[in-house]
């Protein structure tokens, strides 16, 4: 297998750069065969990348220990599914998945374009320089398959921090996300080269920004999850520099969806759009390096490689090529339209763009802190959660104030009475929301503004889907029928407020399970008990036994609510053999409420057990809140079907105010 | 016998790719009627939005016509452009 892989990665860098030079060619010379061998170039490409990833598949699975990469990332007593997920276990396989996600947003994305010739060359080529990149680095620095001599007779194994299930989907869920913001910053690139700067490269650009955006966010999500099960330490989110690498594109992905509708609808911003969606791609690549180049610490060490500084000088060149086009094409992206009042729209998602890129900047510092103060003083100094919560929170209060106030205003300007008559009801929901909850003992006031802002979009949400619903219904339509019907009918918008909604209990979830979290722990002989908060735990005692390269203690807990039984709970304690190292597997009781983590954190010979709990309220929402969000995203992005024109397109049309019925504009 | 099938397949892209590069093939033109289908597509959508805004009572009537005049124009220059005014279903 090692010989096709690297046949296929050597053949894969040939094309990249083949492609790239005849596309180039192509477009300079307007030689049409030239063009149409670039477009061959990317199935080609794509093909050869393909096989590599197949062939490293069949090595993995076959166990071929002369292969370096499959020798470090797996073992003869690997399940099947971690010897799969042992492909993206190591940065060199890592690598070929990002390739292969490349691939196939390439072949699907330059097939699209057969509609835009002006935009489909210059974007092969874009995407050709990326191809060329990678590809050179795996046919040499990072080549999966470089044998070793003598090959070990077993291999070191899957690192045990990533034999997850959530781990096993964690990455490709993100390079789906990292990888499918090529796609838009190709089409960017190519509207600032052939000067083609009108909306049409942000219509072609919207649908790949937010697949990507969905992916990033679901990665992020998967990640969350796996530090949550794994890592033992009852949190999901650290502030890591790993984890804020991915966050970050997914900030500005954010700021971009909604700054396209102001380009949109009113013909502003052309340049900011431009400007966000290079960014996004330029974080994606700066978190690639900061996965890969251990410039910062992280949980996520096992990624390192020396390859690190390799992407930041192409991150270098990216971001100064791409922003010297911008500056060059500056005068000729002009805004058709100006903000007419503060009270509108366009105003709202100004604002809340401000504070996405606010919030990506905040992130950036935070993350780089420790490498400037070590560049500069010669010492690491992080900046650690405070820092993040602090600067964070007010942040996510003003875009959720945003968030309720964008949709209910209209664009344009709004007069007092609509202002009035759109935000009393969410304004009086949010405040005795705050008034009830205060009542019931929640004084601090972060949890409370943020569930009292959440109140807030949650009824101008409600409102929304209630007055579209009953504008249908004026017609003559059922309640269901109205309902499925608005929701159809306009997808990005409704799209848009599911995700809100998603964001919303992500919101919720997260500050709940921050501020009202309670944790104890006892060390107990069999049958003794412990009580934290409504619960007790009554351990039951330890068991152990082996798999193959896997010892297993395991702790038996059985938990009250009162006098109510609610089962029993198993925390595990797995020690791998080969690795020489401890993982825990922690017990979860899972609820709409709250979760209850139970750790086995050690033992003695004599049979007591130290038993740790961790009650976090609405942890289940913060899940919950991202399958929704990917629901609206996917329901978002799916097209909407074609409008008709008007009856008649003209101001005469006007004199009596029609019926919104959807019908007269044949678009409803 | 893997080397001579790697040999093969690498003639056999080869030629894939080399062919077209010697061929004359006319280089495709931007459509502008793709350019326009897409502002044909944004015009309607703003006018759907905007009589959802005004049927939802985010509009007063004055600014729903004042708007609705000047997208409905916009419309019917793009419409013009395309040369197929449509008429209502």
């Amino acid at each position: 297998m090692g010989e096709i892989g690297r046949f296929a990665l050597l053949a894969a860098a040939a094309v990249a750069l083949y492609g790239l030079v005849v596309t180039v060619l192509g477009l300079r010379w307007r030689h049409g065969g030239f063009l149409e061998a670039g477009r061959r170039a990317v199935v080609a490409w794509a093909l050869f990348i393909a096989l590599a990833s197949a062939a490293l598949f069949v090595a993995l699975l076959t166990r071929d220990f002369s292969l370096r990469f499959v020798a470090t990332a797996s073992e003869s007593t690997q399940s099947l599914f971690y010897t799969i997920a042992a492909f993206w276990g190591g940065h060199d396989g890592a690598l070929l998945l990002w390739a292969l996600v490349l691939a196939g947003y390439m072949v699907v994305g330059i097939r699209s374009l057969r509609g835009h010739p002006d935009f489909q060359g210059p974007t092969t080529a874009v995407l050709f320089v990326i191809a060329a990149f990678f590809s050179i680095l795996l046919a040499t620095a990072s080549n999966p398959f470089t044998p070793l001599v003598p090959p070990p007779p077993d291999g070191q194994g899957l690192n045990p921090l990533l034999r997850n299930p959530w781990m096993a989907i964690h990455p490709p869920t993100l390079y789906l996300g990292f990888v499918g913001m090529s796609m838009p910053f190709a089409i960017a690139v190519a509207a600032l080269i052939t000067g083609r700067l009108d909306d049409t490269w942000v219509v072609l650009a919207r649908r790949w920004v937010l697949v990507g955006w969905m992916f990033l966010g679901l990665g992020l999500l998967f990640g969350a999850k796996w530090s949550y099960v794994v890592l033992g330490w009852g949190g999901y989110w650290a502030w890591d520099p790993v984890e804020n690498a991915a966050f970050m594109p997914w900030l500005t992905a954010t700021a971009f969806l909604h700054s396209i509708q102001i380009q949109e609808r009113r013909g502003m911003l052309a340049s900011w759009n431009v400007a966000l969606v290079l960014l996004t791609f330029g974080l994606t690549i700066f978190g690639t390096f900061l996965v890969r180049s251990g410039v910062l610490s992280s949980i996520h060490a096992f990624a390192v490689s020396a390859i690190g500084y390799i992407f930041l000088a192409f991150l270098a060149m990216l971001l100064i090529g791409s922003f010297a086009l911008l500056a060059w094409r500056w005068d000729s992206i002009k805004s058709r339209g100006t903000v007419e009042s503060v009270i509108s729209r366009e105003t709202a998602f100004l604002a809340n763009n401000l504070l996405f890129v606010a919030a990506a900047a905040v992130v950036f510092v935070g993350t780089i802190f420790p490498a400037l103060t070590e560049a500069f003083k010669g010492v690491k100094i992080n900046v650690g959660p405070q820092y993040f919560n602090l600067v964070m929170v007010p942040i996510s209060v003003g875009i959720l104030l945003m968030m309720g106030l964008g949709p209910l205003l209209p664009w344009r300007q709004a007069t007092p009475d609509q202002l009035a008559r759109n935000f009393m009801l969410p304004a009086t929901a949010a405040v005795l929301g705050a008034l009830a909850l205060a009542a019931l003992g929640i004084r601090d006031p972060g949890p409370l503004l943020v569930f009292a802002m959440a109140l807030f979009v949650f009824g101008t949400i409600v409102l929304e889907a209630v007055r579209g619903t009953g504008v249908r219904m004026r017609r003559g339509e059922g309640l269901m029928l109205a309902f499925a019907r608005l929701l159809g009918r306009n997808r990005r918008r409704y799209g848009g407020y599911i995700v809100h909604f998603g964001i919303l209990l992500m919101l919720v979830g997260i500050a709940a399970s921050s501020a009202f979290d309670t944790q104890g722990q006892a060390t107990l002989r069999s049958g003794e008990r412990f009580r934290l908060g409504r619960y007790a735990f009554e351990y039951g005692g330890l068991s152990a036994w082996s798999v193959p390269g896997i010892e297993i203690t395991e702790a038996t807990v059985r938990v009250w609510a009162g006098t109510r039984s609610l089962g029993t709970l198993r925390p595990q304690r797995y020690f791998y053999t080969t690795q020489g190292q401890p993982m825990h597997q922690v017990a979860i009781r899972s609820s709409l409420r709250e979760d209850v983590y139970v750790i086995l954190s050690e033992w003695t010979e004599n049979g007591r057990a130290t038993i740790r709990v961790l009650i976090h309220p609405l942890v289940s929402w913060l899940w919950a809140g991202g399958a929704v969000l990917a629901i609206g995203a996917l329901f978002a992005a799916f097209p909407e079907r074609r409008r008709t024109a008007p009856a008649a397109a003209s101001p005469s049309h006007l004199q009596s105010l029609p019926l919104p019925t959807g019908e007269s504009t044949g678009a409803s | 016998m893997i080397e001579a099938a790697l040999f093969v397949v690498a003639v056999l892209v080869a030629v894939y790719l080399l062919v077209p590069a010697f061929r004359r093939i006319a280089v495709p033109v931007a459509d502008p009627r793709a350019t326009l289908e897409a502002a044909r597509a944004a015009a309607l959508r703003a006018l759907h939005d905007l009589e959802l805004d005004w049927a939802t009572g985010k509009l007063s009537d004055p600014d729903y016509r004042t708007q609705r005049v000047t997208l409905e124009a916009e419309a019917a220059a793009i419409l013009r452009q395309l040369g197929k005014p449509e008429t209502a279903r």
